[in-house]
């Protein structure tokens, strides 16, 4: 049900910004698709709302059998990257990232912060070598360099 | 005719061709299984090198790079949930169920021998049908291609693991996304928010490696086991003879749909991996489990995908049209080297077609060959912690997001789009269908439009095209059938 508010949210805006756009077909498109998409997100809530006796039997029954989930340490690493992504330009892919993955390895479970470190930036400069030395891809060396 | 064998044989026993079709190949191989590195990128990327090569070296080099880029994607998307190119995200809903079960050998092995019977399918499909499907080929116009992209996305939604309802919202969902950048009748700008990288629209990688990758990276592990399960697998893995006979006459079946989805000019590998994985989906037995480490959910998606490389070449030969962005990078060798493709080549270079159609078939075996060869070395990286694999996996995610353009902006696409995957697993969005019509999204409502023109801003453009209506309408026998057969086991 989450999902589709968030639907209804974001065909909302959609909408909302295609009234402004100058062409007639240009506008069109993404109008319809966003109104179909609030009409039937609507539905599915209805829908949901009804059957969601039906689905609390089913959870009891299956059981949550799913070995991967989204936690708190989730969260932490979803931050973790997004801080990530500014600090790459600044620190650069090497650094940034062998800092990355030891935390992400830790969040992970895995024992020991040196074997963490050596491994994140053991392997961010591996990754650095091939991408940048064979391929030429201008990972960022950051201001710090 | 003694002299036309005579150069063809002169044109295939030269150590050079080995040796060019040999690294194509194996790089291929390597490329395709790099996340961020699609077909069309690796061989842009080997085309200056061939400057300097004859025709024949040259198409080697390249024939055998796209095949293997192609088969390549399939290794990471089986083994970490990433696929390596597009058309390879359709593996992933078995393949890397498969995995999870500790049947990685088994996967691989099925992926490589319905990778050689879709070849050889779409090879015979290529030598002996070239110039009758061709025929059919130049009548694709705007409608029909129209009709093609909302039956891939129509076949794909009906076959929905979840409610159909859900499928529609993500395929709806799919397509508003396509809706950012240049719109490309009027040229206007949408949803951009005065980002210029984004005027081409979403780039697809990123986002396929952000929906399947960067979500399973932020995913933790529930179960204490930090081992994965694996299967020990012999030198050189093939599958057993159940699998075999199992999953046999899917290979055939989306063999013959890969090459003729690869024939049409404009439609490529990933439609045509989506749509024979719906297909076979849609026509599946009881016991047959889909989506849980179903052996033909991968015989489909392989078949069609290899099938299809040769399909693609049909246009390209023939018609002298590419068929898809590599095809027309082909193109660009052949014209560099002096040749012309198109009806004239099978009249004045004749022997040079018969090499490519013996090229075509090598490279195929070789990919086939060294698929398999790579079956252990593949299951061999499994066995290690599988925290650092999936530590890896995240690193490997960020920087093939950044390699595609150089730009900081993709690895943002690919986080947020990994957010959406989690979100989308959490509350049982399938991805299928947002992924889908995601791809297909701009070539559906281009060619709407198109058609619509064409036909004085009138709907009836489909009832004035008999190839377009027959697609549509077996699209829509698709949907209505899979709403019967839900409304029948919900009555049960």
């Amino acid at each position: 049900m989450i999902v589709d508010f968030i639907l209804i949210v974001i065909s909302f805006f959609a909408w909302w910004l295609a009234r402004y756009f100058p062409n007639d077909w240009a506008g069109v498109f993404p109008s319809c698709l966003a109104w179909s998409i609030i009409g039937l997100a609507i539905l599915d809530i209805f829908c949901e709302i009804f059957s969601k006796k039906n689905n609390r039997d089913e959870i009891v029954e299956t059981g949550d059998s799913n070995e991967e989930y989204f936690g708190k340490n989730s969260l932490l690493l979803a931050i973790c990257v997004g801080v990530y992504l500014f600090m790459m330009p600044i620190l650069g892919f090497v650094f940034s990232s062998g800092i990355l993955s030891t935390i992400a390895l830790k969040l992970y479970g895995v024992s020991g912060y040196l074997r963490a470190s050596a491994f994140g930036f053991g392997f961010s400069a591996l990754i650095y070598a091939v991408f940048s030395g064979i391929m030429n891809v201008a990972l960022p060396v950051g201001i710090l360099n | 005719m003694e002299a036309f064998l005579g150069e063809i044989l002169a044109n295939i026993t030269t150590v050079q061709y080995w040796i060019t079709l040999v690294v194509g190949v194996c790089s291929g191989l390597i490329l395709g299984a790099i996340p961020g590195v699609s077909a069309t990128m690796a061989v842009a990327l080997i085309v200056p090198f061939t400057f300097g090569m004859g025709i024949v070296q040259s198409i080697s080099l390249l024939i055998g790079l796209f095949f293997g880029t192609i088969y390549g994607g399939s290794i990471p998307a089986i083994l970490f949930k990433t696929p390596g190119t597009p058309a390879s995200a359709a593996t992933i809903f078995d393949g890397y169920t498969m995995m999870k079960k500790g049947e990685t050998g088994r996967a691989l092995s099925i992926a490589a021998v319905s990778m050689i019977v879709g070849a050889l399918i779409g090879t015979a499909v290529l030598v002996f049908f070239a110039p009758y499907i061709s025929v059919v080929a130049l009548k694709f116009g705007p409608a029909e291609l129209f009709a093609m992209a909302s039956f891939g996305i129509i076949v794909i939604v009906s076959v929905s693991d979840t409610s159909l309802l859900k499928g529609i919202l993500s395929a709806l969902a799919g397509l508003l996304v396509s809706c950012i950048g240049m719109e490309q009748m009027s040229g206007y700008p949408r949803y951009i928010f005065g980002m210029t990288g984004l005027m081409e629209g979403l780039p697809f990688i990123p986002v396929l490696i952000g929906l399947f990758a960067v979500s399973g990276a932020l995913l933790m592990n529930r179960e204490t086991s930090t081992k994965n399960e694996v299967v020990d697998v012999g030198f050189c893995e093939l599958p057993s003879k159940k699998d075999f006979k199992h999953s046999f006459p899917t290979m055939l079946k989306s063999g013959i749909l890969g090459a003729l989805i690869g024939s049409a000019p404009g439609a490529g590998c990933d439609i045509a991996a989506f749509v024979s994985y719906a297909v076979s989906k849609h026509g599946a037995k009881k016991d047959d489990k889909f989506g849980d480490g179903e052996p033909k959910g991968i015989a489909a998606v392989e078949s069609a995908k290899s099938a299809c490389t040769s399909g693609a070449l049909i246009p390209l030969l023939s018609l002298g049209i590419p068929g898809d962005a590599v095809t027309a990078i082909l193109v660009g060798a052949f014209i560099l080297h002096g040749i012309q493709p198109g009806p004239l080549l099978f009249e004045n270079h004749a022997p040079l077609v018969s090499t490519i159609f013996a090229t075509v078939l090598f490279a195929h075996i070789l990919v086939f060959v060294t698929a398999l060869l790579s079956v252990k070395w593949s299951t061999l990286i499994l066995k290690l912690d599988q925290r650092y694999i999936k530590g890896g996996v995240l690193l490997l995610s960020i920087v093939g997001s950044f390699a595609l353009r150089n730009n900081l902006a993709d690895v943002w696409i690919a986080f947020i789009f990994g957010i959406i995957g989690v979100v989308m697993e959490k509350w049982k969005f399938p991805v299928a269908p947002f992924l889908l019509a995601l791809i297909l999204g701009q070539m559906a409502e281009v060619n709407f439009r198109r058609a619509m023109m064409l036909q004085e801003d009138s709907l009836t453009f489909i009832f004035h095209t008999p190839i377009a209506l027959s697609i549509l309408s077996v699209a829509v026998l698709f949907f209505m059938f899979s709403l019967v057969k839900r409304l029948r086991r919900r009555q049960k």
